[in-house]
């Protein structure tokens, strides 16, 4: 396996327009991430997840170090190019779903390809696919007011994997969903990985994040400890992980 | 109290909400109780003919009352809907319904209390400032002066204590049928899309289209007074009907074509405009409606007043004008009498004989006498004024000599033309023998009817046509010979002319019967029409100024209304890689599109209402249309740079809230 992406010593501070005083958010991080992984990052609310996905994402820039994804810099990427950039390379599901209230289903799952200019009939036959895929085929010409939680989230799924990114990013997929919706969905997640989707995974749930093969804990901006699933299955890594965040709590007292 | 203390606070923390609301409310308090004031002034019976202009101004202050009942409404609405999640909060944190009704009573009464004296402190000085304003529109006499009774107060204050009584009451109504979850979430639910409604469309289409056929090919003035309104309803429903149907027909159709539909610029467009004439096409045609009327009421009354010097012209080519239908020696020697009175000099004019104006109603060319008035006006588009000369007085006022048969006439065309070489007056035919261009001191110009002046051999001929046409009893009035004395002043005070004026009207009454006489003064139109010019434009104004007002307002609440929901929407569009500049791009282009339409479907209304406003015009003696143009391109290029300012204020406002975060 090879290596599709390299955070390098990044440092992100947010300076406060108010007071002027700054906030460290992230202040070393480094990992690689190879082709065909899937990774949670895990840490405490306002460890800096967000703020790290959002760097990955391109929408927002480091302080300093720097960010590479195959052989492309993040940094470099001006402001103009980023937006193509972002849809040919990358796709994104959010904690709340960010559909277009204003598009069908259907729509809103194109809309990254209509962007893209790619030809109507070529749209047509990757929607069917992937709605098959998702179990969504009735719902292509509903409104996203007209769906459940876990309907939506797999709409913006669907939305994130047509552009076929190199990355999936997902911060916190299943915030608002319920455990059964968030199992399903968390299957989806696994199925698109063993068909060699890499995905990068934001959550502060033990259990989701048993899903994934390696685990960042981000602690004071930094990559503090990491676990690999190795041979186990998802009821073991929960335990390890689990494990692990309870011996690193009681260290902090 | 705790509501009282509660409610004070509410105000100050929803300043956002509430400021366009208690701004909108007491400028509608100052305008009101500036046309009270106004009306309600005793200088105003000091004016030439006080009793149009005080009904002039009785109804315009009605129909700002209509409006101000109306405007209230729409703008509470809007406060209500900022504020329902509010009190849906603290109707979960356990406040009950009945609380809140008393919450709401005290934010009620505060605000009532603060519009109205703020309102009425406003409005008494903008009517102290509209008076001198008026004045000098009016170029009023002296006695007009300013003066105000506490009862026109007590009508402000009666008015808007019922406004706001009624806003409270529709306010509570609200309250009580809400359910506190629904509306803690309300605005989050997402909304339908609406569907195509080609009936509405249709309906709107056909309105829109008979408005505008009706505008276009209006004839006679006075027929347009009916079709005006007829014209206009049209024109308000089918504006309505498209700007709500019509433009979400129009967006679905093109949806629906595929191609068209997913491609980059067009899909993001089509698919937001949907949402955006769903939510905004009332507002939008309410916008076009009132800059319609902004700007027919401005220019109709600026070019009234521009216009008034020249139709006063038009009108009078002498300044006193005697129209005797008896022996005009003894009213001679009368006005004589009394200039020498008065040590004025007058101008005497050559006497010009005639017969009535008489009139006619043209069946294909055929000229047929009308002998009894009652609808005559009906069909005024046929009818035709026509006046008979003999060819002695012909030769006598123009100095031409020329002989004429018995079948044979000269034809002077005041107003409309003649077609063909032949006269025909009630199956009489007559030889045309020269139209002629010149005819003492009468002019060429538009009118109501058509109007001819026709020359025929002598009085005898003329006399037997009329007992023939008039054939019976109570016909004598119209066999009469006309005799029209003018007379010029020269040097003298305008006041000395009118004082002399009517001197002479006094003297007249005392020795004729009034049926045989009529006295026409150029200086006591002058006044009555500065009068009539001046209340109308300063009615114009206020009017103007009140939609203009009323236009900014509803653009502000469907800026900031819409500015919360696209920021979301903008937001997601830049996660999902559509960058800044596109996206920014994009949110302009939608902005100023739903700007400028209403202003673009605006001047089309006027550009259509053109010719009939311009025929309207005709029966206030405007008749001069190219001065018309020239005034409504002015006033349509003011209006659009007020409307550009307003929208570039309120569309701050809308970018930085859609802005925020980028
Ligand atoms: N735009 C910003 N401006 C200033 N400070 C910010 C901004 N965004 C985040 N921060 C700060 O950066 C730190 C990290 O925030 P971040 O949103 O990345 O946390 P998180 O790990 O995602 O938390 P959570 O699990 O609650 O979502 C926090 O202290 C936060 O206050
Ligand atoms: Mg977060």
């Amino acid at each position: 396996m090879n290596e599709l992406l390299r955070v390098k010593e990044v440092r992100k501070v947010y300076q406060s327009q108010l007071k002027g005083t700054a906030v460290e958010a992230l202040r070393a991080i480094n990992f690689v991430v190879e082709h065909g992984e899937y990774v949670a990052i895990m840490g405490e609310s306002g460890s800096g997840k967000s703020t790290l996905l959002n760097l990955l994402a391109t929408l927002d820039k480091p302080t300093s170090g720097s960010l590479l994804l195959e052989d492309s810099n993040l940094n470099a990427i001006k402001e103009k190019d980023a937006a193509a950039f972002r849809r040919d390379h990358l796709g994104f599901v959010f904690q709340d779903f960010n559909l277009l209230d204003t598009f069908s289903v259907k729509d809103n799952i194109l809309l990254p390809l209509v962007l893209s200019r790619m030809p109507l009939q070529e749209m047509e036959k990757r929607l069917a696919k992937i709605v098959k895929d998702l179990g969504i085929e009735k719902l292509v010409d509903h409104y996203p007011y007209e769906l459940s939680g876990g309907q939506k989230q797999r709409v913006a799924v669907a939305r994130a994997v047509i552009t076929r990114p190199k990355l999936l990013l997902a911060d916190e997929p299943t915030g608002a969903l319920d455990s059964k919706t968030s199992d399903q969905l968390l299957k989806v997640f696994q199925q698109f990985n063993q068909s060699g989707q890499t995905i990068v995974m934001v959550t502060h749930s033990n259990i989701v994040a048993s899903h994934a093969n390696r685990v960042l804990f981000i602690k004071d901006g930094q990559v503090f400890h990491q676990l690999y699933r190795g041979d186990k299955n998802n009821q073991a890594f929960l335990e390890t992980i689990t494990a692990t965040m309870t011996a690193l709590l009681a260290k902090e007292e | 109290m705790f509501y009282n203390k509660l409610a004070l606070h509410n105000l100050r923390k929803n300043h956002r909400a509430y400021l366009p609301f208690l701004l909108s409310m007491l400028f509608l308090v100052a305008v009101n109780t500036m046309t009270q004031v106004i009306v309600t002034n005793e200088g105003m019976k000091a004016l030439h003919d006080s009793a149009s202009a005080i009904g002039m101004f009785k109804f315009g202050n009605i129909i700002i009352v209509f409006f101000s009942v109306i405007f209230s409404l729409y703008t509470n609405s809007f406060l209500l809907k900022q504020r329902k999640k509010e009190f849906g909060l603290y109707n979960v944190l356990g406040l009950g319904k009945r609380e809140i009704y008393q919450l709401m009573f005290w934010e009620n009464t505060l605000s009532f209390l603060l519009v109205l004296s703020a309102g009425i402190v406003t409005g008494l000085i903008l009517a102290k400032l509209g008076f001198l304003v008026l004045k000098k529109l009016m170029g009023a006499v002296t006695a007009f002066t300013f003066s105000f009774s506490v009862s026109s107060l007590f009508t402000v204050l009666l008015l808007f204590f019922l406004i706001f009584l009624f806003i409270f009451l529709v306010n509570c109504f609200q309250i009580k049928r809400m359910n506190p979850i629904e509306l803690l979430l309300g605005n989050k639910k997402g909304e339908k899309e609406p569907k195509a409604k080609w009936f509405a469309t249709f309906i709107g289409l056909i309105c829109l289209g008979l408005g505008y056929y009706f505008a276009l090919t209006i004839q006679s003035p006075i027929a347009a007074i009916g079709m005006f309104f007829v014209a206009v309803i049209l024109v308000i429903i089918g504006t309505y009907c498209l700007f709500t149907s019509g433009s979400i027909t129009l967006l679905k159709i093109l949806k629906k074509n595929k191609k068209y539909y997913y491609q980059a610029n067009h899909f993001i467009t089509i698919s937001n405009m949907i949402y955006r004439m769903k939510q905004n096409a009332v507002g939008l045609a309410s916008i076009c409606i009132l800059a319609t009327m902004v700007l027919v009421t401005i220019t109709t009354t600026a070019s009234l007043y521009i216009g008034k010097e020249d139709s006063l012209k038009n009108r009078y080519t002498h300044d006193i004008s005697l129209t005797i239908n008896e022996d005009p020696a003894l009213y001679k020697k009368i006005v004589a009498e009394t200039a020498d009175q008065a040590g004025i000099k007058l101008k005497e004019m050559p006497e010009v004989l005639s017969s009535q104006p008489l009139l006619f109603f043209n069946n294909k060319e055929n000229y047929q006498v009308i002998n009894n008035n009652k609808n005559a006006t009906a069909k005024a588009a046929k009818n035709a004024m026509i006046q008979l000369f003999s060819l002695a007085e012909y030769t006598k006022l123009s100095g031409n000599s020329t002989s004429l048969a018995a079948n044979e006439v000269l034809v002077f065309p005041v107003n409309g033309t003649i077609k063909g070489k032949t006269l025909i007056l009630n199956s009489d035919r007559y030889v045309i023998k020269k139209t002629v261009k010149k005819f003492g001191d009468f002019t060429a110009q538009d009118g109501l009817t058509d109007n001819f002046l026709v020359v025929m051999k002598d009085w005898q001929s003329i006399n037997s046509l009329l007992d023939k046409w008039y054939d019976g009893t109570g016909y004598e009035f119209y066999k009469a010979k006309s005799y029209q004395l003018d007379f010029d002043f020269s040097d003298s005070s305008k006041q000395m002319r009118l004082d002399f004026v009517a001197a002479v009207k006094t003297k007249l009454a005392q020795q004729f019967s009034d049926e045989n006489y009529n006295v026409d003064s150029k200086d006591e139109f002058e006044e009555s029409n500065n009068t009539l010019t001046g209340g109308f434009l300063f009615l114009g104004i206020i009017f103007g100024l009140i939609f203009i007002v009323a236009t900014s307002l509803i653009i502000y609440y469907k800026q900031i209304s819409e500015g919360i929901d696209d920021q979301a929407r903008f937001e997601i569009l830049q996660k999902v890689g559509m960058s800044h500049i596109a996206v920014k791009k994009v949110i302009h282009s939608q902005v100023l599109f739903v700007f400028l339409f209403p202003l673009a479907v605006a001047i089309l209304h006027l550009a259509v209402a053109f010719s009939m406003i311009r025929k309207l015009l005709l029966l206030f003696g405007l008749l001069n249309w190219q001065l018309f143009l020239v005034t409504t391109i002015i006033v349509v290029l003011i209006f659009s740079l007020l409307y550009l300012i307003v929208y570039q204020l309120t569309a701050r406002s809308y970018y930085q809230i859609v802005e925020r975060k980028n």
